[in-house]
């Protein structure tokens, strides 16, 4: 019996973000069907004949709320086919606010959906312009509010700062409008630029100023200090949850536990290998269309892309710096020590020095876990480093 | 051969009159290379000297001629470089030579080095043949240029002879006159033997090969040969002439110019300006030889891959055995690692050293701002110290005096550049000395100038506001007591050696803000607040901080954000190894690249 998590790739928007640089698609709404049927098979044959136990589950995206329930409700019924799902599993959906309405809600609350993340991103009408987001914060309010009104409270919000064009003032405002709608979590980011995305472009051109990043940093730390005014616990880099609402999918890649990625282009972690999937939808569907081949080594599919095995330095390394992501908890000795038979200070001695003493990392009480310092939040890339 | 058929010559010209071109008709006349073979500017065989269009190596040639009188003649051409950094090339060739053919282009009169060369030729006593070139184009004014050749050189107005080196055009005239004006070389064939090496260049099978003009006695291939500067002994494996190609002889006699393959694997064993005798019955003497030629200019050289020192090593050495003026000594720097010390005739020639070894070597070179040879007094010992690096100049208070070489300069000019070209001149600390009009509508400006001031871009400066009608000619005048301080560069209070630089104490504040704002953009910001600051002594003279860095986090990393988060910290794990630590502070080696770069411009 082994236990993992699911991550289900859904590659479907109505309209791309300006900043956005995930793997979606906005003109293949036509395949969802056989999307569905592909999904199918891929949990299927990666599960077949193992003794799997989900505890929690995850539809990301993409606009998983694009899906309808009757497409849904296929993939839960092999979901329950292929794995034991945990008692109170987490299950998850990304939603973008305007796709949602009650009935469709409820719909996904039947098939066992527990928790809604709402991509929010900004509660200021210009900044939703720039992110090229096409809904209003009213938007977000109405969906969160009927959630709540049916029993769907375990919600998430997202938003995003370092936005170019945002203030410390606006930011606030977002926070405040973000707080007043009682989710338990939240999720806060700072805006990266990726190649490839409009937003680089305007960059490039001189459409919008490059975001400072000293701005950037006001803005956290204002986050840091409001949040936790209002009752909520800084978790992990990015992310606030009121006591017993951490994410509980999200932690397993924290904890670098081990999950399966279904669906184009989703990412995968068991068996010792990190693993891919092909992005393109049509060749995901093709490729596990194509039902002669022989079974692969778990946790590969036929739409596995690309994967490799992990030395152990690797999965030392990665147990560490994802682990020191959560600012409380931090990368517990105890766990490493079970994984890897040997201790962190015995790991990672000369680097554990070197950043102690830049006052980057300290160790908790009775040191059981290496955690970020806080002025190690601000700069964890910099932790991250010395470990890889 | 008889020696007085014999005719040794050069060419010499102001830069890109036509020599090289002239060289190539004198080739096909004298079917030395057939029209098939021939090419552009054949002389010009380095890759360099072919993309640039420019000659930096003299080269000889040996040609066969039937003249008009029916006899026949044996013609040794020497084809020189015209830019200011190799006159050296120029002075050495003319050593070989009892004539020189003047060559000035129809469209651009006489230019700075067609009299600097000029001059250089009548000191050596040769005989002067001055030739129009490229008479074929529209602009061309033969009959004026013929007329400013007469006024300035004082040689008659006719006997100046109008060509089209590249249409071919009355080169057979160039060839008459060789004939019948250059005199026959002197020298007795049956005295001991006296060559003098004034080339060489390094071949992998055959050794050192001495480019020679015998003066005295002869040789045969079968006699050992003795290098009179430190006796070494050897049979040479051959001697011969260039037809341009190295054609092996049974022997060379007095008055002819060729080569000695001679076998040697150490450059130091057989150096340009050493006198080559026989081993039995040498000469007594050796000739005069040249005058050591003095680098004037002087840079760091680093590799921008520190694992390429020893490779960059290997190529110096072998650049320098056909590049007698290159000197170079092993340097270290904090910001660059470990490099050489390099000193160069002048700004052109680092740059052509610089992109030999680029080229040629496939190295990667950052090169440091040129710095003059500066002499240094001591107080009160009045030791006076030569120092190439600013790194080297002695502690303030202990300086008495700081003197840097001047240049003396000519300026060859049309008159209606006078105004921007003073301005230009006074602006660079010039101290004009005076002006000749050689001709109407032409001026000569005479001034000095610290070379210092000439190495910045002094040359395209005066091109570009005199439309490329200015030429400028310099040699040494002398050292001269300036208020010169030392420029330091500080990150986080540290000294950058590599960035140091000696400047002329009015200078030094603008060009401190310049270095300091270019680095203060340049160098990532890090945990801590970092000043970089400029200063003369203690005091500093412009100053700006790289802020702290305050935050540097990956906001999101979930379950397929691994890998590529991992692979981020790989590539930036790998470019801090790449960085350089002054002090505490990791500065990117582009950084200090782009700032010596800004002495480009
Ligand atoms: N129209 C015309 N162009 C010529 C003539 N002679 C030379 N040129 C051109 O002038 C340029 C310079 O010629 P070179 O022979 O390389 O001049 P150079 O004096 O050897 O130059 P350096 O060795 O660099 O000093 C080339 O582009 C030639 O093609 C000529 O008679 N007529
Ligand atoms: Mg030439």
């Amino acid at each position: 019996m082994e236990a993992v998590s699911l991550y289900i790739h859904i590659p479907f928007c109505q309209y791309r973000c300006s900043y956005c640089d995930f793997n979606t698609y906005t003109s293949l709404s036509d395949l969802k069907p056989a999307y569905t049927d592909a999904l199918v098979r891929e949990i299927a044959e990666v599960a077949a004949g193992r003794n799997l136990i989900a505890q929690t589950i995850f539809f990301g995206g993409g606009t998983p709320s694009l899906m309808p329930p009757h497409l849904l409700k296929k993939i839960f019924e092999q979901i329950h086919r292929s794995f034991t799902l945990m008692p109170e599993a987490e299950v998850t959906m990304e939603a973008n606010p305007e796709t949602v309405d009650k009935d469709y809600l409820t719909a996904v609350q039947e098939l066992g959906v527990n928790r809604i993340s709402f991509g929010a991103q900004s509660a200021v009408a210009s900044e939703l312009a720039i992110l090229g987001r096409e809904h209003t914060f009213e938007t977000v309010r109405t969906a969160v509010s009927t959630a709540q009104a049916i029993g769907l409270t375990n919600l998430n919000i997202d938003l995003i700062y370092g936005v170019p064009g945002q203030t410390l003032e606006s930011w606030r405002s977002s926070l405040e409008a973000a707080v007043a709608l009682a989710t338990p979590h939240l999720s806060l980011y700072c805006l990266t630029i990726e190649p490839g995305t409009p937003m680089q472009r305007w960059l490039h051109g001189g459409e919008i100023e490059p975001p400072d990043p000293d701005l950037a940093a006001d803005q956290y730390e204002f986050t840091c200090e409001f949040l936790e005014r209002h009752g909520f616990e800084h978790y992990e880099i990015s992310n606030w949850a009121k006591p017993g609402f951490s994410s509980r999918h999200n932690l397993a890649y924290w904890y670098n536990e081990n999950y399966l990625g279904f669906g184009a282009g989703a990412h995968g972690h068991a068996a010792g290998t990190r693993y891919a999937g092909v992005r393109q939808p049509r060749a995901y569907i093709r490729r596990l269309t194509d039902n002669e081949h022989s079974p692969l080594d778990y946790p590969l599919s036929a739409a596995t892309a690309d994967h490799t095995r992990l030395s152990t330095a690797e999965q030392m390394s990665d147990t560490v710096i994802m682990g020191l992501r959560l600012l409380q908890e931090g990368a517990t000795d105890k766990r490493f020590r079970e994984r890897f038979n040997t201790s962190l200070p015995e790991a990672f001695g000369e680097t554990l020095s070197q950043l102690y003493e830049m006052g980057l990392l300290a160790w908790s009480d009775q040191q059981q876990a290496l955690k970020l310092t806080r002025k190690g939040w601000f700069l964890s890339n910099q932790v991250f480093r010395h470990f890889v | 051969m008889d020696q007085t058929k014999t005719r040794n010559f050069c060419i010499i010209a102001h830069i890109d009159h036509g020599k090289s071109t002239l060289a190539d008709r004198l080739l096909q006349q004298t079917d030395t290379v057939s029209d098939r073979d021939m090419q552009e500017q054949l002389l010009d065989s380095m890759d360099l000297e072919r993309e640039k269009g420019v000659t930096i190596k003299a080269s000889a040639v040996h040609m066969t001629y039937t003249a008009d009188d029916g006899e026949q003649y044996y013609l040794n051409l020497i084809d020189t470089p015209g830019h200011v950094d190799f006159g050296y090339e120029v002075s050495r060739a003319l050593q070989g030579c009892e004539g020189a053919i003047l060559v000035v282009d129809a469209t651009q009169g006489i230019e700075a080095q067609t009299l600097a060369n000029l001059y250089l030729a009548l000191e050596a006593d040769l005989e002067i043949i001055p030739v129009i070139n490229k008479i074929d184009l529209p602009a061309a004014q033969p009959e004026l240029v013929a007329e400013e050749v007469e006024s300035v050189i004082g040689i008659p107005a006719e006997d100046a002879i109008p060509i089209s080196a590249k249409m071919g055009t009355n080169i057979r005239a160039v060839l008459e006159a060789i004939v019948n004006q250059v005199p026959s070389p002197g020298g007795d064939p049956d005295k001991p033997l006296q060559a003098l090496v004034f080339d060489s260049h390094y071949d992998a099978y055959k050794g050192v090969i001495a480019y020679v003009r015998i003066f005295e006695g002869g040789l045969n291939r079968r006699n050992p040969i003795k290098i009179m500067s430190n006796g070494v002994i050897t049979d040479p494996i051959e001697i011969g002439f260039f037809m341009p190609g190295m054609v092996p002889q049974q022997t060379l006699a007095a008055g002819q110019v060729g080569y000695i393959a001679t076998g040697l694997k150490e450059v130091r064993e057989c150096r340009v300006g050493d006198t080559i005798t026989l081993k039995e019955g040498p000469a007594e003497e050796p000739l005069p030889g040249f005058l050591a030629v003095k680098p004037m200019v002087f840079a760091g050289f680093y590799p921008s891959n520190n694992e390429d020192y020893s490779e960059l090593r290997d190529a110096l050495d072998k650049l320098q055995l056909n590049d007698a003026a290159l000197m170079f000594e092993p340097e270290t720097s904090t910001a660059l690692s470990f490099g050489f010390r390099c000193g160069f005739l002048g700004m052109f020639h680092m740059e052509i050293i610089q992109e030999r070894l680029e080229r040629e070597y496939d190295l990667d070179i950052i090169a440091t701002a040129p710095s003059v040879r500066y002499e240094v007094v001591i107080r009160n010992t009045e030791e006076v110290v030569s120092i190439s690096s600013p790194a080297d100049l002695p502690e303030e208070g202990e300086i008495e005096e700081i003197r840097e070489p001047w240049m003396h300069v000519q300026v060859f000019t049309p008159e209606e550049y006078y105004g921007v070209l003073m301005e230009l001149i006074m602006k660079r600390r010039g101290e004009f000395v005076g002006q000749e009009y050689p001709a109407p509508g032409r001026i000569i400006f005479k001034f000095d100038i610290p070379l210092a001031e000439l190495i910045v871009d002094f040359y395209d400066k005066l091109k570009s506001v005199s439309r490329g009608y200015a030429s400028m000619d310099y040699d040494f005048a002398g050292y001269r007591s300036s208020d010169l301080v030392k420029l330091d560069v500080l990150v986080n209070k540290q000294p950058v050696d590599a960035l140091a630089m000696i400047i002329h104490r009015e200078a030094a504040y603008h060009r401190g803000q310049r270095l300091v704002t270019e680095l203060k953009n340049r160098i990532p910001r890090q945990m801590f607040e970092v000043p970089i600051q400029a200063s003369v002594g203690k005091r500093v003279v412009s100053r700006a901080n790289v802020k702290a860095l305050r935050k540097d986090v990956l906001a999101k990393c979930y379950g397929g954000d691994v890998s590529r988060k991992r692979k981020l910290l790989e590539k930036q794990k790998k470019g801090k190894k790449r960085m350089k630590m002054i002090g505490n502070v990791e500065v990117p080696q582009e950084a200090f690249m782009a700032v010596l770069k800004l002495n480009e411009d």
